[in-house]
C-alpha cells in the first residue's frame, strides 16, 4: 500500500466526479426553455459572426454526444464563452471577481476554521465543567442567525448609524487619506473588508468548533490516551496528541465547508455588494447572461471538488490507516 | 364483563405500541425540560406551530393588503404604532401581519423538506451501505457530487429555470439536502451490517428487502430523526435565503421575502421593526430546532452526557 | 516495606445519581522480585485496581478511602507532577489491547522516542534502546517505522512490552495482557514474561481472569469478588487447596490435563450489580455454603497457614468444604442437594 497508490486512487475517484458534474450542468442548462442554443448564442445579443464561431466551437450543429464532448472540453481548458451582457469573453469578465471573492472567501475560511479549532479545543478539554454547557449552547447562536440578515443588522448598526464602516463595495471611488493610519496599504479595501469578513467567520464558525469539541471530547477517553497518560506525557503533550488526531473531523469538514462558504459568499456579496462572483452569478441569473452563470457555476464547484480532492490527500497523509481505502 | 376480556387480547398488541411511543415522547418531553435550553427549544417551536396553525385567525390584517392614512395616503415605513404592533413596510403592509402568515410557510417548508431529505437520504444511504460493492461506489459517486455543487448557486439556477413557486423551491432544497443525511445513514449500516442480528436474519433466509428494512431501518431510524431535525432548521434558511436574494415565490409571503423586499427598497437604514423581526423568528426558529435536536441527541446516544 | 501495597482501599464512580463502589476495602501488598495475580470475573475490580496503582482513574472516579503506596510514598494523594515522574520510569503498564492503547497514527519509533523525550531521554538514546529492547522480545526493529494497525496482535503485545520496558521500571502493571490473543501467541507471551521476571529482576502485578496463565507466572495469587478480596496466598497453595468457596468454584472450571473428564464447574448467576451494596459476604446469593450469618455480616479476613488469608466466616471448616466442592452436583442445587 502506501501514500502513491492512494494518492492515484483519489485522482482517479475526483475524475468521475469532474465527468459527472459535467453531465450534471450539462443537462441542468439544457433545461432553459427554448432553444438548446440559446444558452450560447442568447436571442440575438451577439453579432452574426460572432454567432457562427461559437456554433463551430460548442458543436451545436452535431450530435447531442458530440456536443457534450465538446462542452466538456471547452470548459475545462477554460474557454467559457461569451457574455451576452458584457460582450466580452465569459474569461474577461469572471478573471476580476474571482479574485474579488477569493479575497473575502479565503480570510473568512482561515478565521473561521482558525477560531473554530482553538475555540473548540478551549470548550472540548474542560468538558463537564459549567462554562462547557453555557459555551455549546452560546455557540449555537451564530450558526442560527442567517447569515444575511446579520450582514444587514451590522450594515445599519455600524455603517448606517455608527458609520464606523463603509456601507458596501469594495473600495471607494475616490479615496484620500487624511490622518496616519489611512496610508496603510490597502486601508481603503481592508476597512470595506471588516464587516464582511466578520459576518462571514460568525456564521462559519460554528461548525468547525463544534466537530472540534465533539471529537476532542471523544478522543479524549480513547485508550490510547491512558496509555500515554501512563507513559508520563506531560499536559501540553497530552493535549497536543488529543488535538492531532481529534482535528480529522474538522479536515474532512473543512472540504464540505468550502461548499457552504460559496452558498453564503453569494449571500454576502449581495449584501455588501461586493463585486465578487455570487454576486455575478445571480446577477446574470436574473439577466439572462446564462454563459456567464454557467461559468460561475462551474468554477464553483470545480472548485469545492479539487479541495475534497486536496483534502482527502492531507487526511491520507496524516491518518496512515485511511490509506486503505 | 366477559365482552370486554374477550376484545381486550386482539389490541393489546397496537394498543401496548401505542403505549409504548407515547411513553417516549413523554421521556423525550421529560428530558428537554430538564435543561433551560431543551425547555426553551421545545416552548418556542410549540409557539410558531400554535400560531402558524392559527395564522388566519390570529393576523390583525390581510398580510397583503396596503393601508392608506385619513388623508388617502399609503402608509409607507410607519414605526410601530397601536394599529400597528410592529409598524408597515414601504408598500404599506402590517409588518405583524406578514410575520404572522410567514410562521406558516415556515412550517410547511421545513416539515416537507426534512421529510423528502429523510426519505432520499435515509434509502440511500440503507441501500449503499447494505449492499456495498458497485451499487454503493455508484451511490457514492452520486452523493459525492451533490456535496460538490455549492448549494446557493444551484438554487438559484434551478429556481430561476423551473420558474420561482414555493413548490419548486422544496424541490430544489430536497434534491441536494440528502447528501448529508445519506452519508451518515450509510456509515452506520456499514457497521450494523457486521453485527450477529444481520447475520442471524440472513442465514434464516430473510430477503435482503425485509433485512433492511425490518432489521436494520429501526436501528438507524433514532440518528435519521436527529438529522430530520437540524434539515428542518437548513431547509427553512435555506427557503429564506433563496427568497433573499429575490427568486421567492412572489405569491407567498415568506419571511425571507419580507427581508428581500426591504433590502432592495433600500429601508434597512431606518426601518428597523421590518428588519428585525423576520431575521429574529428565523434565528429563534432554528435555535430552537438545534436546542431540541441536542436534546435528542442526549436521549439517543447516552454516553455525551 | 513492600514495594507496592493497597492499604483498605476503596474507589468510588461518580454517576450523576449516587456514587459506586468498584473496590470495597482492598489490602494487597506486592514484594520487590515477586509476581502477584489478580482474579476474578469481569467486573470485579481488577482493572479500577490497576488503573488506580498508576493514578490513572478516569475523571469521575477516584479513591474515596485508604491509600495506594508505591515504595513507600502513597501514591493516591500524590500531585499530578510527582506522578508524573514515577510513570513509566519506575511503575509501567502494559495494557489489554495493543492497538487501542498505541497512537494510532505515530510509528512504533515514534511512540518509543516521544515516551524517552517526556522524561529527558534523547532521540538517539531512545532509538538505541527501542532496538536493543525490541530484539529482546524477539521482534526485528524493522517493526520501528510501522504503524501499529500494520502489526499482528502479538507483534503488537510484544512491541508494548518493549515499550514498557524502556526506563528498566521496577514494578510491571499489565491488565489481562493475554486476553484476546490465540492460545499460540499467548504462550509465548507468557513465555516472554517469564523469561523477562528471571532476568530483569522485574516485580509483575498480573491482572486475569485467566486462572491457567496466573498459576504459571505469579508466586501469589488474590482472588477479587466484587471489588473484595476473598482469598490470597502463594499462588500453588491456594489453588491446590483453597479455602474459600468461590475460589474452590473458579480453580474447578478450567479443565485438568490430568482428569480430562472430569465435569466442569460453573458457578451459576452472577456477580451482584456494584449499585447495590450488599452488607453481608458478597458471595452470600452464589455460594452452596451459605448460611445466616453470611448475609448480615462481613466476613474479616482470616489468617490460614502461613503467608495466606481468606475473607470467610466458616474459614475453619475449609478442609470439610473443599471436599464437598468435588461433587458436581452442589454447584447447581446447593448443599441440600449433597
Amino acid at each position: 500500500m502506501g501514500f502513491l497508490s492512494y494518492a492515484g486512487r483519489r485522482a482517479a475517484h475526483t475524475a468521475v466526479t469532474l465527468a459527472l458534474l459535467l453531465v450534471f450542468m450539462f443537462v441542468l442548462f439544457r433545461l432553459i426553455p427554448g432553444d438548446p442554443t440559446t444558452l450560447l448564442l442568447g436571442t440575438g445579443e451577439l453579432t452574426a459572426e460572432a454567432q457562427q464561431r461559437l456554433r463551430a466551437q460548442w458543436g451545436l450543429d452535431q450530435s447531442m454526444l458530440e456536443q457534450f464532448i465538446s462542452y466538456g472540453r471547452n470548459l475545462l481548458s477554460g474557454e467559457l464563452g461569451l457574455s451576452f451582457y458584457y460582450r466580452r469573453p465569459v474569461t474577461e469578465v469572471i478573471a476580476p471577481m474571482l479574485a474579488n471573492t477569493l479575497l473575502l472567501m479565503l480570510p473568512i475560511v482561515v478565521l473561521a476554521i482558525g477560531l473554530g479549532i482553538a475555540i473548540g479545543t478551549w470548550l472540548g478539554w474542560r468538558r463537564g465543567e459549567r462554562v462547557e454547557e453555557l459555551g455549546a449552547v452560546l455557540v449555537l447562536v451564530p450558526r442560527a442567525l442567517p447569515v444575511f440578515w446579520t450582514g444587514i443588522v451590522f450594515l445599519s448598526l455600524f455603517a448606517y448609524k455608527l458609520q464606523w464602516f463603509p456601507i458596501g463595495g469594495i473600495r471607494e471611488t475616490f479615496f484620500y487619506p487624511e490622518s496616519w493610519y489611512q496610508f496603510i496599504p490597502y486601508y481603503d479595501v481592508l476597512r470595506h473588508l471588516v464587516l464582511p469578513v466578520a459576518t462571514g467567520v460568525l456564521a462559519s464558525m460554528a461548525d468547525p468548533l463544534m466537530i472540534m469539541r465533539t471529537s476532542l471530547i471523544e478522543v479524549r477517553d480513547e485508550e490510547f490516551m491512558i496509555l500515554a497518560r501512563a507513559r508520563g506525557l506531560s499536559t501540553r503533550n497530552l493535549q497536543r496528541l488529543a488535538r492531532r488526531s481529534a482535528f480529522l473531523p474538522v479536515l474532512t469538514y473543512s472540504a464540505i465547508m468550502v461548499g457552504f462558504a460559496f452558498g453564503g459568499q453569494v449571500l454576502l456579496e449581495v449584501v455588501f455588494t461586493w463585486p465578487g462572483m455570487g454576486r455575478l452569478m445571480v446577477n446574470s441569473v436574473t439577466q439572462r447572461d446564462y454563459p456567464v452563470a454557467q461559468a460561475a457555476f462551474f468554477l464553483m464547484a470545480a472548485v469545492v471538488i479539487a479541495l475534497n480532492f486536496a483534502v482527502d490527500l492531507i487526511y491520507g497523509w496524516l491518518d496512515p490507516r485511511i490509506r486503505y481505502e | 364483563m366477559s365482552n370486554a376480556s374477550s376484545a381486550l387480547p386482539h389490541t393489546s398488541a397496537f394498543d401496548g405500541r401505542i403505549r409504548a411511543s407515547t411513553r417516549r415522547v413523554v421521556d423525550f418531553l421529560k428530558i428537554a425540560f430538564e435543561s433551560w435550553s431543551g425547555a426553551f427549544g421545545i416552548t418556542v417551536l410549540g409557539l410558531i406551530i400554535v400560531v402558524a396553525a392559527l395564522s388566519p385567525w390570529i393576523a390583525p390584517y390581510d398580510p397583503i393588503a396596503n393601508h392608506f392614512n385619513a388623508a388617502g395616503q399609503l402608509k409607507r415605513l410607519e414605526p410601530p404604532s397601536a394599529a400597528h404592533w410592529l409598524g408597515t413596510t414601504y408598500y404599506g403592509l402590517d409588518v405583524l401581519s406578514q410575520m404572522i402568515d410567514g410562521s406558516r410557510i415556515v412550517l410547511i417548508v421545513g416539515i416537507t423538506c426534512a421529510s423528502f431529505i429523510a426519505v432520499i437520504g435515509t434509502n440511500v444511504g440503507l441501500v449503499a451501505g447494505y449492499y456495498g460493492g458497485r451499487v454503493d461506489a455508484t451511490l457514492m459517486r452520486i452523493t459525492g457530487l451533490a456535496f460538490g455543487i455549492p448549494f446557493i448557486p444551484f438554487a438559484v439556477v434551478l429556481v430561476a429555470l423551473l420558474g420561482p413557486s414555493l413548490w419548486n423551491m422544496i424541490l430544489t432544497i430536497s434534491l441536494l439536502m440528502w447528501r448529508t443525511t445519506a452519508r451518515v445513514i450509510r456509515s452506520q449500516v456499514l457497521s450494523l451490517r457486521e453485527r450477529a442480528f444481520v447475520k442471524a436474519a440472513k442465514i434464516a433466509g430473510a430477503s435482503d428487502l425485509r433485512i433492511i428494512y425490518i432489521h436494520i431501518f429501526p436501528n438507524v431510524l433514532p440518528m435519521t430523526l436527529l438529522y430530520v431535525a437540524f434539515d428542518i432548521a437548513w431547509a427553512v434558511l435555506a427557503e429564506a435565503s433563496i427568497s433573499f436574494l429575490g427568486f421567492g415565490d412572489p405569491n407567498q409571503v415568506s419571511w425571507g421575502q419580507m427581508l428581500y423586499l426591504a433590502y432592495v427598497s433600500g429601508s434597512i437604514r431606518q426601518a428597523w421593526w421590518w428588519t428585525i423581526p423576520p431575521g429574529l423568528g428565523l434565528s429563534l426558529f432554528v435555535i430552537s430546532v438545534f436546542l431540541v435536536g441536542r436534546q435528542y441527541e442526549k436521549l439517543a446516544s447516552p454516553r455525551l452526557r | 516495606m513492600s514495594l507496592f501495597e493497597l492499604d483498605d482501599v476503596s474507589i468510588a464512580y461518580h454517576t450523576r445519581e449516587s456514587a459506586v463502589f468498584a473496590v470495597n476495602h482492598v489490602s494487597l501488598g506486592l514484594e520487590s522480585g515477586t509476581a502477584l495475580g489478580l482474579v476474578g470475573e469481569s467486573g470485579c475490580g481488577k482493572s479500577t485496581l490497576a488503573l488506580a496503582a498508576l493514578g490513572l482513574l478516569p475523571r469521575f472516579a477516584n479513591v474515596w478511602q485508604g491509600t495506594i503506596r508505591f515504595e513507600g510514598r502513597a501514591v493516591s494523594t500524590m500531585a499530578d507532577a510527582d506522578l508524573r515522574a514515577l510513570r513509566w520510569r519506575r511503575m509501567a503498564y502494559v495494557p489489554q489491547s495493543a492497538l487501542a492503547s498505541l497512537v494510532p497514527v505515530h510509528s512504533i519509533r515514534r511512540q518509543f522516542r516521544d515516551t524517552a523525550a517526556a522524561h529527558g531521554m534523547r532521540a538517539i538514546e531512545a532509538d538505541r534502546r527501542a532496538a536493543e529492547l525490541l530484539r529482546r522480545v524477539e521482534l526485528d526493529p524493522i517493526v520501528l517505522d510501522r504503524f501499529p494497525h500494520e502489526l499482528s496482535g502479538g507483534m503488537r503485545q510484544r512491541a508494548i512490552i518493549a515499550l514498557a520496558l524502556l526506563f528498566k521500571p521496577p514494578l510491571l502493571v499489565a491488565d489481562e495482557p493475554t486476553t484476546g490473543l490465540d492460545v499460540i501467541v499467548q504462550r509465548q507471551i507468557v513465555n516472554l514474561l517469564i523469561d523477562l521476571r528471571r532476568t530483569e529482576a522485574l516485580s509483575l502485578l498480573f491482572i486475569s481472569h485467566d486462572i491457567g496463565v496466573v498459576a504459571e507466572l505469579c508466586d501469589r495469587i488474590a482472588v477479587l469478588y466484587a471489588g473484595e478480596v476473598m482469598e490470597e496466598g502463594p499462588t500453588l497453595e491456594v489453588l491446590a487447596r483453597p479455602s474459600h468457596p468461590y475460589t474452590m468454584g473458579l480453580a474447578r472450571s478450567f479443565p485438568d490435563i490430568r482428569a480430562p473428564d472430569r465435569p466442569l464447574v460453573s458457578i451459576p448467576g452472577h456477580p451482584p450489580r456494584l449499585s447495590e451494596v450488599s452488607k453481608g459476604c458478597p458471595f452470600a446469593t452464589r455460594c452452596p455454603f451459605v448460611r445466616d450469618l453470611c448475609r448480615t455480616d462481613k466476613p474479616r479476613k482470616t489468617e490460614v497457614g502461613r503467608d495466606r488469608s481468606v475473607a470467610c466466616h466458616f474459614a475453619d471448616e475449609a478442609a470439610r468444604m473443599r471436599e464437598t466442592a468435588t461433587r458436581p452436583g452442589i454447584w447447581e442445587e446447593g448443599v441440600a442437594a449433597a
